[in-house]
């Protein structure tokens, strides 16, 4: 286990840089009070292909931001994201979103929904292998049999699923996923984890994703970022060192390294809360 | 599925498979009331109600006034009842038959033209307002001052251009029935959740797409909420006109019902005015089921 204080890792021996952050600075312009609200500042984050990186941090700290200005819904204030060393200017087909409010369309049924993605841009697929894709990941993700409902027909958890089927089907070369399993009861995200994980290890998919859980931090991350209260900088980014499969295994929780690393996670993100509350300076 | 509480005492297999059967038809029973009961509920309250009219009316006695029901339905075929008809200067020969429905007619052509425009025109004019800031900030004064001010109080003005003939009503009509529209059409376009459009974006979607596969299914139900208060605005709308136009020219229900009434014949009265209750029911409950029907979503999300 390494514990790499600071936001400089050693990069060593990890695929070459897909999405690089170099002292990002970005926020939103509040119209109605007139000001500027600086959500991240200073961001210095490396994401590598093929990694698994988890950001945690404090309710507001900025996480839909940074993923947000990854895909291309926001430009950079100062200092500059780039993806494959160019520039992020708009969205691209290669960066995929799982939404934390899910922003499924609700007048479209869980299977247009999914579908979303290939009416935008020609995927270079047959409209077989698109309806073949479609219905696979519907399936993937415990869907089937609602093809035709409509979101307001489904609960919370499953909503959440057709985002993440919508975000998965094209097969992005990265994945951002907002708190995706937020929504979902433990048994329902356990199988959808070890989904992911296997899709990691298999098929080499790049992922950025957020979560409040440390647990699922650990299971899932090559390196955890732990990012400050807002505004929010990367205050340590922690490796994760524990060989995949980690889930498929069982408990991952009686790893020896484990314990230890939910610790000191888990000091830096209460640390961190309660600086948001402002009991911490 | 299978019956789990087998009873100690049902022995014999026809018995059993007698109960499911015994509990569809239960079932139906109860279905057949929970759908009839309504309307069932609706025909005996307005049955005590006509009752009641009916024995007051008689009670009362005095058929300017509170007229029985039998003498409306007289009148609505006849027409008018009784003396004091002046048949001279008078757009409509009150004495004819079916008076009722023929002016009926003139206010549905003048309405029904005056609410397509304004859907029409109101539509596109929030669509654009709710799209462009620019649009938004040279329109607005116009369409806050008319939707704020009573639009009955043009009315002086409106004679002066316009005259008492058609134009005026149809101007009132549109005048009162299309701010709603785009109002609601403006509201609906701006408050169209990001992250609806945030996702767009992510898997592709231009500008056009956005505004075609996100904004404008999202401001549909806003849209049948305008058009919703626009029939009942416009209806307002062209009655007064009539009121105010009606007895120089052409009539309609409004006109109808003030001249009736001027003449102290109650039983025309009362079936004009209830045709036109008739009329504003059929169009409410006609959208609601179009509400229901264009935006499925909303409808349930609402409850
Ligand atoms: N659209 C917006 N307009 C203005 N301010 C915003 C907007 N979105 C977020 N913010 C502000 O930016 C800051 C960071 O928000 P962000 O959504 O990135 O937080 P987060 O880390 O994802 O929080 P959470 O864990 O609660 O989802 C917050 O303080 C919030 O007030
Ligand atoms: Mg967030």
């Amino acid at each position: 286990m390494t514990l790499s204080n600071g936001v400089t890792t050693n990069t060593a021996g990890r695929g070459t840089p897909l999405v690089v952050a170099e002292n990002l600075t970005v926020g939103y312009e509040l119209e109605r009070e007139r000001k500027l609200l600086t959500a991240l500042t200073n961001i210095n984050l490396t994401v590598h292909e093929g990694e698994f990186v988890v950001l945690v941090g404090p309710s507001g700290c900025g996480k839909t931001t940074f993923i947000n200005a990854v895909a291309g819904l926001l430009q950079p204030w100062e200092g500059t994201v780039t993806y494959q060393g160019k520039p992020i200017k708009g969205t691209s087909r290669d960066r995929s979103m799982v939404f934390q409010d899910y922003a499924v369309m609700p007048w479209r049924t869980v299977e247009q929904n999914v579908r979303m993605p290939f009416e935008f841009r020609d995927s270079g697929l047959s409209n077989s292998q698109i309806d073949e894709r479609i219905q696979t990941m519907i399936s993937d993700v415990g869907l089937q049999g609602f093809e035709h409902s409509y979101p307001h027909e489904l609960s919370g958890g499953m909503r959440q699923r057709v985002g993440i089927a919508r975000a998965m089907v094209t097969q992005p070369k990265l994945l951002l996923a907002d708190e995706p399993f937020g929504a979902l009861d433990a048994m329902t995200r356990e199988v959808l984890q070890a989904q992911l994980e296997k899709l990691v290890m298999n098929a080499g998919q790049t992922v950025v994703f957020i979560t409040h859980s440390i647990d699922e931090a650990i299971s899932l991350g090559d390196r955890i970022a732990v990012i400050s209260h807002r505004p929010g900088t990367v205050r340590e980014i922690i490796d994760v060192n524990i060989e995949r499969p980690r889930l498929a295994e069982g408990e991952i929780t009686r790893h020896p390294e484990y314990g230890a690393l939910r610790e000191h996670l888990w000091g830096l993100v209460k640390d961190e809360a309660l600086g948001a509350r402002g009991a911490v300076a | 599925m299978t019956d789990q509480a087998t009873p100690e005492k049902v022995t014999e297999g026809a018995a059993i498979a007698s109960q499911p059967r015994l509990r569809d038809a239960e079932w139906n029973w109860q279905r057949i009331w929970r759908r009839a009961r309504y309307p069932v509920i609706t025909i005996i309250n307005l049955s005590i109600f006509a009752a009641l009219w009916q024995w007051g009316a008689t009670v009362y006695d005095n058929a300017n006034f509170i007229p029985t029901f039998s003498s409306m339905a007289h009148a609505f075929k006849i027409g008018w009842i009784g003396g004091g008809a002046d048949s001279t200067n008078e757009t409509f020969d009150l004495l004819q038959d079916f008076v009722i429905v023929k002016n009926f007619w003139v206010t549905i052509q003048v309405y029904g033209i005056g609410l397509i425009v304004s859907i029409l025109v109101g539509i596109p004019i929030g669509l654009i307002m709710g799209g462009s800031k620019w649009a938004d900030a040279i329109l607005s004064p116009y369409v806050w001052t008319f939707s704020s001010l009573p639009r009955i109080a043009l009315f002086p003005v409106l004679v002066l251009f316009l005259g008492l003939g058609n134009e005026i009503k149809y101007a009132l009509v549109i005048l009162t029935a299309i701010f709603p529209v785009i109002i609601n059409t403006w509201a609906g376009v701006k408050t169209t959740e990001q992250s609806l459009i945030n996702a767009a974006r992510v898997f592709g979607a231009n500008r056009r797409q956005i505004y075609q596969k996100v904004v404008l299914p999202y401001t549909l139900p806003f849209v049948v909420s305008g058009i919703q208060l626009a029939l009942s605005r416009g209806l307002v709308g062209v009655v007064i006109a009539e009121f105010l136009t009606g007895a120089s020219k052409d009539g309609g229900l409004g006109w109808l019902i003030f001249r009736a009434a001027r003449g102290f014949n109650g039983a025309l009265t009362y079936a004009a005015l209830m045709s036109l209750a008739v009329l504003a029911l059929v169009l409410v409950q006609g959208t609601r089921s179009m509400e229901a029907k264009i935006a499925p979503w909303r409808q349930v999300s609402k409850t």
